[in-house]
């Protein structure tokens, strides 16, 4: 009783610590979350990764509190990245900082066996870290040209006259803003975390994990099909005010909810070829 | 737990001491102020008149503190001139590479290459591209201007800034885009680009020579 009362202890002073190392970025990333449909899901992340703690917490007090030397090295990765977020003003690193602190600050004071138990729901902080827009929009402007291809190719389908310019489409009633060309795909991050969070919770092996995570990419590639032909279909046929605004948004949720249902009955998918790969290793070794 | 307990407390000292001391130094950065940039309308023999683009869009759209959109005109010639400031390394992070940004307009970059230009004061290596959209043609050339620096490439001015931040400067940076249409003659679009760039140039360094 004596040793969970310490760890409590240690516990709020280190989360005292962490609020006065954090306070201003969390306001910063809020305003990111607010602002920038990509990372609206930040808002969940950390409760949901407070709760995936909640649900290990018989496991936690179950193990024992031995404090490793490593939580150090961590500390010392962590002061550079602070140094280099603070003090020259690049965000990324001081985001990413916040989640050594908590590595370093579990391994130095309750041991790397603890620290094993919730790895999981502190890496899932990096969910709610915006990747630099320059290196995100290199990384999935491919995909979005793909994307944008084939919603031009759907469209022509229903026979509506559309001229495609790399990610800008234009229709005879509407025509898509120059700003949207130069970002990347949206809700890759959105769809990857739910991915994330379900081969956590639904599997036991890394691989079949793995494998849910690269579906992700696929998945919120159809994500950005429906949602740009979709717009495109009520510019077209409707009006070209409910590409926008309020449709814009349902339509966004609409998207990740078919993407959630496509990665659901992914996960579903690979559960049941699981199993049948179960069966026939019995049945050969019958 | 007595070691745990201690660990907590060597914790507390190494993150108070590096957060007194990082954001000691943020405030000695913050303390400089910069004057927002201002391009003359006349640039030697060349005119300039601005695009009917909604700045305020563009800015918010692309992270920058200022924005100068015209095109500049002597004779015959005309090029386009875009002109963008940023205050920090953060802000500058949402300029994509144009080898990026102009296939996401529907432009096919034909060539990309660093080459070596006289700016004013000296040469210095500029980003040179060469785009096709259908029927038309432009010749692009962009750089960085980082402190009495040219840079060409976004990497290289990311390094430069967080440099910059690090010793105590001012990190703020400029990027700077001179385009033309070719019209089907490079050479003489590329003379044209040339010459502007040239004239130019100095007025964005001077910019950064003032207080």
């Amino acid at each position: 009783m004596d040793d969970i009362r310490r760890l409590t202890l240690t516990t709020v002073l280190m989360s005292g610590l962490f609020c006065i190392l954090y306070y201003s970025t969390f306001l910063e990333l809020a305003g990111v979350w607010v602002r920038d449909e990509d990372y609206s899901h930040g808002f969940l992340v950390v409760p949901v990764s407070l709760y995936l703690i909640w649900r290990k917490r018989e496991k936690i007090i179950g193990k024992p509190v031995e404090p490793s030397r490593l939580g150090f090295a961590f500390l010392s990765a962590w002061a550079f990245l602070y140094f280099l977020g603070i003090g020259a003003e690049i965000s990324v690193f001081e985001r990413v900082s916040l989640i050594v602190f908590i590595f370093g600050a579990l391994l130095s004071t309750a041991g790397i066996r603890i620290t094993r138990v919730v790895a999981f729901p502190v890496l899932f902080l990096i969910f709610m870290i915006p990747i630099p827009s320059e290196i995100y929009t290199m990384l999935t402007n491919p995909l979005k040209l793909f994307a944008t291809t084939c919603s031009v190719n759907i469209l022509q389908l229903f026979d509506i006259p559309v001229l495609q310019e790399g990610n800008l489409i234009q229709l005879p009633n509407y025509s898509m803003k120059v700003v949207v060309a130069c970002s990347g795909i949206r809700s890759l991050i959105s769809v990857i975390a739910m991915a994330f969070l379900m081969g956590y919770i639904l599997f036991a092996s890394n691989i079949q994990r793995f494998i849910l995570l690269v579906f992700s990419v696929p998945v919120s590639l159809l994500g950005n099909v429906v949602r740009i032909t979709l717009t495109g279909l009520l510019a077209y046929y409707l009006s070209s005010h409910l590409a926008e605004g309020y449709s814009h948004l349902v339509a966004g949720i609409l998207t990740l909810a078919l993407s959630f249902l496509c990665l659901l009955m992914g996960s579903v998918a690979i559960q049941w070829l699981e199993q049948k790969k179960m069966q026939y290793t019995s049945w050969f070794l019958r | 737990m007595v070691r745990a307990e201690k660990n907590a407390v060597y914790i507390l000292v190494l993150a108070l001491i590096v957060f007194g001391s990082t954001h000691t130094m943020k405030r000695s950065l913050h303390s400089e102020s910069i004057s927002l940039y201002r391009i003359p309308e006349s640039i030697g023999p060349w005119e300039g008149r601005s695009l009917g683009t909604d700045l305020n869009l563009l800015k918010s759209a692309i992270g920058a503190q200022d924005i100068v959109f015209r095109t500049y005109k002597k004779g015959t010639e005309a090029v386009t001139l875009y002109v963008a400031y940023y205050k920090d390394i953060d802000s500058a992070n949402e300029v994509h590479a144009p080898a990026v940004c102009y296939p996401g307009q529907g432009w096919t970059v034909s060539e990309d290459e660093i080459v070596l230009r006289e700016l004013g004061a000296g040469k210095a290596g500029v980003n040179r591209l060469l785009i096709d959209k259908g029927d038309r043609q432009e010749l692009v050339y962009c750089w960085w201007q980082t402190g009495d620096r040219v840079i060409p490439r976004n990497s290289a001015n990311r390094l430069y800034q967080m440099i910059k931040g690090l010793t105590g400067r001012n990190p703020s940076t400029v990027w700077i885009r001179v385009s033309a249409d070719t019209r089907k003659n490079v050479k003489s679009c590329e003379n044209s680009v040339m010459r502007f760039s040239r004239e130019m140039a100095p007025l964005i360094r001077n910019y950064f020579d003032r207080p």
